[in-house]
């Protein structure tokens, strides 16, 4: 078992112990089981997913949609420092989609470098956003 | 008798203002145990950040980084936390009351200062400011200020950091020390610093990989460690804000107070007088009609 910490500038979201957790990396997703070797790594956009214990099926997985970070993994602890991690039940799904469709309308109307990342940051966030929510929907 | 029904006018329109000063209290109470428990809640994010940097101390260079890099002084970066709203006492004025000393203080020994201000009450202030540059202008962040609302302030700060253009960032902000006790102060979050005082955990082993390199997760701990810098001082500027503005209101519905009893004081008088002289008035065309 490893113990999680997921830290957040409004607080902490989860501190407990769990079979396995996926994350997102810059290098890519990965997932850490008991006695992973330490590593440091930068987190990216995506999902965050625990499951608690070795048995539990998918549909229990608990869920965190995050934005950038830092992951530190040594002697069984997990700990990550996020800006935002909102969980399934937090995100609200129709909200998410009518902030996508705002941003690919600031995308297509973006007239310089700026407001285009900018947007396209907006799209990136609104479709993990959707994507967690998704998740959430399908345990029902 | 026309005293009198101005003075019940003066009277009606002081109560009104107490029950105005009052809610205005009541609303700013409860905003300020809510900006409070805020602050609180990042308190675990800096730690961890803390620690993080630290443990990254001992296994690479973190000094290196552009972010830790300690030049000569020549230009300096404000950032300035006031609020929106006045009625709050001296909040802000305290604030920009720091902030002229230590742009006088920068001039006597030639530095540049430059300004970001947060809240229309810095910005005014520093439009009028001479020879200082005003850098960039916020609003304030409101009641509930999330990550996203710093992070254009944080993209800025790094930038002109590491690009050189700026040598050293202070943040202006109130310090909420309790409430009653509420102090301007002035935090330095550029060039960061290592705190090696907070490692209380002991690790198993002494290397770790990195992912994708040192430097990419040294640059993401520093940003995060200064985002929750900025975040802290914000939060607590709001709490201390909250708490002044009750203050000024709590005073402001006492001294309405104090006026209502002096000005129903001067009425009753007045009504007294009116009767007395009323029936003196009466008594004394008595006494003629009886002759």
């Amino acid at each position: 078992m490893i113990h999680l910490k997921l830290v957040t500038l409004s607080g902490i979201k989860f501190d407990g112990e769990a079979y396995e957790v996926s994350l997102p990396t810059m290098d890519g997703q990965i997932t850490v089981l008991s006695d992973h070797m330490p590593l440091i790594s930068a987190a990216t956009n995506g999902v965050i997913s625990i499951r608690k214990n070795p048995k539990d099926p998918e549909s229990t997985m608990e869920h965190f949609a995050t934005h950038g970070g830092v992951i530190e993994i040594a002697d069984n602890n997990v700990r990550i420092i996020v800006d935002e991690a909102d969980s399934g039940d937090e995100i609200n799904e129709s909200d998410a989609k009518k902030a996508l469709e705002l941003a690919v309308k600031m995308k297509n109307e973006a007239k310089d470098q700026i407001s285009l990342e900018k947007a396209q940051q907006m799209i990136d966030r609104s479709n993990i956003r959707i994507q967690v929510a998704e998740l959430k929907r399908r345990r029902r | 008798m026309a005293g009198t029904i101005a003075l019940k006018r003066r009277i009606s329109s002081v109560k009104n203002t107490r029950q105005i000063t009052k809610a205005m209290e009541l609303v700013s109470a409860s905003k300020m145990r809510k900006a409070q428990e805020n602050a609180k809640r990042s308190r675990e994010y800096r730690f961890l950040a803390y620690s993080l940097l630290a443990r990254l101390n001992t296994l690479t260079e973190v000094k290196r980084h552009p972010l830790f890099d300690v030049r000569k002084v020549k230009t300096k970066l404000y950032i300035v936390i006031t609020s929106n709203s006045g009625l709050a006492g001296a909040y802000n004025s305290n604030i920009l009351k720091l902030l002229n000393q230590s742009i006088i203080k920068d001039k006597s020994e030639d530095i540049k200062p430059i300004l970001i201000t947060v809240g229309n009450k810095g910005a005014q202030f520093a439009r009028r400011l001479i020879g200082v540059e005003l850098m960039a202008v916020y609003p304030a962040f409101g009641d509930n200020p999330t990550a996203n609302d710093i992070r254009p302030i944080l993209n800025t700060i790094l930038d002109e950091y590491k690009s050189k253009r700026i040598d050293d960032i202070d943040v202006l902000y109130t310090q909420f020390i309790s409430n009653l006790n509420q102090k301007a102060s002035s935090l330095d979050i550029l060039p960061a610093e290592v705190d090696e005082s907070v490692i209380n955990i002991t690790y198993k082993y002494s290397f770790s990989s990195f992912e994708p390199d040192p430097e990419t997760v040294i640059n993401e701990t520093a940003e995060r460690l200064i985002e929750v810098q900025i975040w802290q001082c914000i939060l607590e500027s709001l709490a201390s804000e909250h708490s002044m503005r009750m203050l000024a209101m709590k005073n402001a519905s006492d001294n309405a107070g104090d006026i209502i009893d002096d000005l129903t004081l001067e009425f009753n008088t007045a009504r007294q007088a009116g009767i007395t002289q009323e029936l003196a008035e009466i008594s004394g065309g008595v006494e003629a009609l009886k002759d």
